[in-house]
């Protein structure tokens, strides 16, 4: 190679190097502060107060390098071309999300997160069985038990199906709900959200038959047609708009809505009607089923059910079924155990008849967790 | 200062480059010297203060060296010297332990050690301006990096180097190269770390440890060149050529041959001025085995922390003496693989010992590398981690190959046609590149 070319080489690879870097460096300069980042969900720093002791003990160095970095100019389109690269070599895997097949999200359960809580689960199960002896238990699988096929191939991901087979026969038919057979028979039907991580309305039908069916109860039988979309374009917890633009229908089914009941908040709130479609306009629309989440909820429904009485443990993948079940109580008391901060146990007792029903109703992952 | 930073890239090196080349040369020293005092005070200031005592003493110890005639003057200077020196090094290494990594507290004081062991040694002559000494012993990129140029070759430097624009292209180019190394080379491998370092002990597989083993062994490696490649760029920018630290350790075949390749001139340091000084070229095999172990444990000290740099550091020594002992001659008449593999496992064990924070966690780790227990062996869990990681895994290995230098050399060495072109394009395009994809997996 000539050495006139070799300079001249030089030259060209040195300046554009440069203009790069001096376009990088004059943006990040007059480039404004952003305060979250909307791909990671996380708030960003924020310039740091000088003062000269904090400069002495080194305090401002580490908080204006976090500063910097967090506020580099267009964090959030670097952080998209990472994700693009990420998944041109087929990196399903976006914070703690794995992106699964039809555009479903799935949220990153961990076996070694789990699987150690069996056996407090199981325990946790047979004490409630013993206290209540005609309590039903239905731990509802999540969509990355039902839907495990559309995950990234080989994703570690806790197996919910042999939790629930212990648990089934730990508990004996009487007590269990079977809600694996009942999801997974109808595993093509839209029973999941794809971008949030509860039950569809199609699949909460299907979880309130199973237990209706169970009690030979079931009077009223809701189709796919007898539901209407309350909101398009609803953006659930696991969606990333960023990557991909994930959206579900937020339905509900019409003919429950007869009449109004009164609903009694545990922060003195009181509403007729189950559904706050106020919350369908707020940051997270599932919120619309039962308000979002309370520790208690005391429901008169209006009708007589031959003052039967139900009382619900029970976690966000059960708000959709609970107007399902208004026609078959005259009062329903909904707990949610990890909001609830008063004696559980003692307000059972309180308020226990001969006709009332005790229900668990909540996800496996969220039982687990409590 | 990180060297991988946003405030690094994109605040202080290029306001540091532009005031250093709008300076007279005359002065460029002076700009060099108050830009490393700052890049090191900015996060501790404290650390720049013994700095600045510990240059001051040295150049005075050095100067006096050179100006007494008496041998016993110049003994005690000496000593002094690497009193004050080794001192806080071994005060934060064992008594009050930070978190040193490898830009150790101790680089600078090597730097400057050497000099005085050299003045005392007759083999340099003093330096007599205290800002062309106080350039060298702080030489930030350097200091920062682990590169520890010798004075002598450094002296004629600092009085007077070459600028041009073939010195800036391949410092730009060589800088880039280090900075994709540790951003996406090292950055993976910790991500992989990370990752199995949350996994519960029921869960670690034999082949999750083996994983983490190598996969510190590379985030060692290339940490550490990719400062030395940024360090060693950003001097030949500034005008200065330092020698290279590494030269493809993966293909060594011993231990003595590996760390002849991996941070050569620590490596090189602590022979010159630690064994050399205990034993001779003469010397008998008991002597050498000592000056050896000694020499390791010092290592070990430096280059790790507290009791597990410590035991790394004698790992390798004992390793080092048993190949003088026997291993080199029966390797003689084993297949070059099985060398370079079993050198490597040494080389993992030792590197796993060195970067965890207790003994009992390196030994958690090794244990289950060596299948004691009863641990399982394989889970699918482990594809996925691979899998996930494949590519950058593949660009590692290639990094740690020669094949791609090698490839370009040729591709220059081709006087026309296909070949040429592709290496011109290359040469042109590939800093770019690799900085736009440094800086995608940096923010």
């Amino acid at each position: 190679m000539k050495w006139e070319d070799e300079k001249r080489d030089a030259w060209h690879a040195v300046i554009f190097l440069c203009l790069i870097w001096m376009i990088i460096l004059l943006a990040d300069l007059v480039k404004p502060d952003m305060d979250k980042s909307l791909l990671e969900n996380k708030i960003l720093a924020k310039r740091p107060v000088f003062s000269m002791e904090k400069l002495v003990s080194g305090e401002y160095a580490t908080e204006y390098e976090a500063y910097a970095q967090d506020q580099f100019v267009s964090r959030d389109k670097w952080l998209k071309l990472r994700l693009d690269i990420d998944l041109f070599f087929r990196v399903h895997e976006v914070r703690d999300i794995y992106m699964g097949d039809n555009s479903y999200m799935f949220a990153i359960l961990k076996p070694e997160k789990y699987e150690p809580l069996e056996e407090k689960g199981l325990y946790r199960i047979s004490e409630l069985v013993q206290k209540y002896p005609n309590i039903k238990l239905g731990l509802i699988p999540t969509k990355e038990c039902i839907l495990a096929e559309k995950l990234p191939f080989l994703a570690p991901n806790y197996k919910q199906k042999a939790f629930l087979e212990k648990a089934g026969v730990s508990v004996g038919e009487k007590n269990w709900l079977d809600l694996y057979s009942a999801l997974e028979s109808h595993d093509k039907e839209k029973v999941y959200y794809k971008g949030d991580s509860h039950l569809s309305m199609l699949g909460c039908i299907y979880i309130y038959e199973t237990w209706m069916g169970s009690e030979k109860r079931l009077q009223r039988f809701y189709q796919p047609e007898d539901m209407e979309t309350v909101l398009f374009g609803f953006r659930g917890n696991l969606a990333i708009p960023q990557i991909e633009d994930v959206t579900d229908q937020i339905m509900m089914v019409t003919k429950i809505t007869e009449k109004p009941v009164a609903v009694l908040y545990d922060n003195g709130l009181v509403a007729s009607s189950l559904m706050d479609k106020r919350k369908l306009y707020s940051e997270y629309p599932y919120d619309y089923y039962l308000g979002g989440e309370y520790g208690l909820i005391q429901v008169n429904t209006g009708y007589s059910a031959q003052g039967r009485e139900l009382i619900v443990l029970k976690d966000s993948y059960a708000n959709p079924i609970i107007p399902l079940l208004v026609p078959y109580y005259k009062k329903i008391y909904i707990i949610d155990e990890t909001k609830y901060h008063e004696d559980q146990d003692a307000f059972i007792e309180n308020h226990m008849t001969d006709k009332t029903d005790i229900l668990v109703l909540e996800s496996i992952t969220g039982f687990l967790e409590n | 200062m990180v060297m991988d930073g946003v405030v690094f890239l994109f605040r202080f090196l290029p306001l540091f480059i532009l005031i250093y080349f709008l300076a007279p040369v005359s002065l460029r020293n002076f700009v060099l010297f108050m830009g490393s005092l700052i890049f090191f005070a900015w996060e501790d200031p404290m650390y720049v203060g013994i700095m600045l005592v510990s240059v001051l003493l040295d150049f005075v110890y050095g100067r006096l060296i050179s100006l007494s005639r008496s041998e016993f003057f110049s003994k005690i200077c000496l000593f002094l010297s690497i009193l004050t020196n080794t001192a806080p090094m071994v005060i934060f290494s064992f008594v009050f332990p930070i978190d040193k990594g490898i830009m150790g507290f101790g680089m600078y004081m090597m730097l400057s050690l050497s000099y005085v062991i050299a003045c005392y040694k007759k083999e340099v002559i003093s330096q007599k301006n205290p800002l062309h000494f106080g350039a060298y012993t702080t030489f930030f990129p350097v200091v920062y990096a682990g590169v520890i140029p010798n004075y002598k070759d450094m002296a004629s430097q600092l009085k007077e180097r070459e600028y041009g624009i073939l010195q800036v292209q391949k410092g730009v180019s060589k800088f880039i190269t280090g900075l994709a190394k540790k951003v996406l080379l090292a950055g993976t491998m910790s991500k992989m770390i990370a990752e199995i370092k949350e996994l519960p002990s029921g869960y670690l597989t034999v082949s999750h440890s083996w994983i983490f083993a190598i996969a510190t062994f590379f985030l060692i490696y290339f940490t550490a060149s990719g400062y030395a490649d940024m360090a060693i760029g950003l001097a030949r920018i500034l005008g200065f050529s330092v020698p290279e630290n590494f030269d493809y350790p993966v293909l060594a075949s011993s231990v003595t041959q590996f760390w002849d390749k991996f941070l050569i001139t620590v490596v090189h340091w602590f022979r010159k001025n630690v064994y050399q000084n205990i034993c001779k070229e003469k010397s008998g095999i008991l002597l050498k085995i000592i000056a050896t172990l000694i020499m390791w444990t010092f290592m070990g000290i430096w280059f790790g922390r507290g009791v597990n740099g410590l035991a790394s550091g004698l790992w390798f020594g004992v390793w080092i003496a048993l190949e003088s002992l026997f291993i080199l001659k029966v390797f003689q008449f084993v297949p070059k693989v099985v060398r370079i593999l079993v050198t490597h496992v040494i080389m993992i064990v030792g590197f796993v010992v060195m970067t965890t924070p207790s003994l009992s966690v390196a030994l958690y780790y090794l244990k289950r590398m060596f299948f004691y227990g009863n641990a399982s062996i394989f889970d699918t869990s482990v594809i996925y981690l691979l899998g996930k990681y494949s590519i950058w895994i593949v660009f590692t290995l290639l990094a740690a190959l020669p094949s791609f230098n090698h490839l370009m050399e040729k591709m220059k060495m081709a006087s026309t046609g296909s070949g040429m072109g592709f290496y011109r394009v290359v040469n042109k395009l590939l800093p770019a590149a690799l900085f736009v994809l440094s800086i995608i997996y940096l923010v």
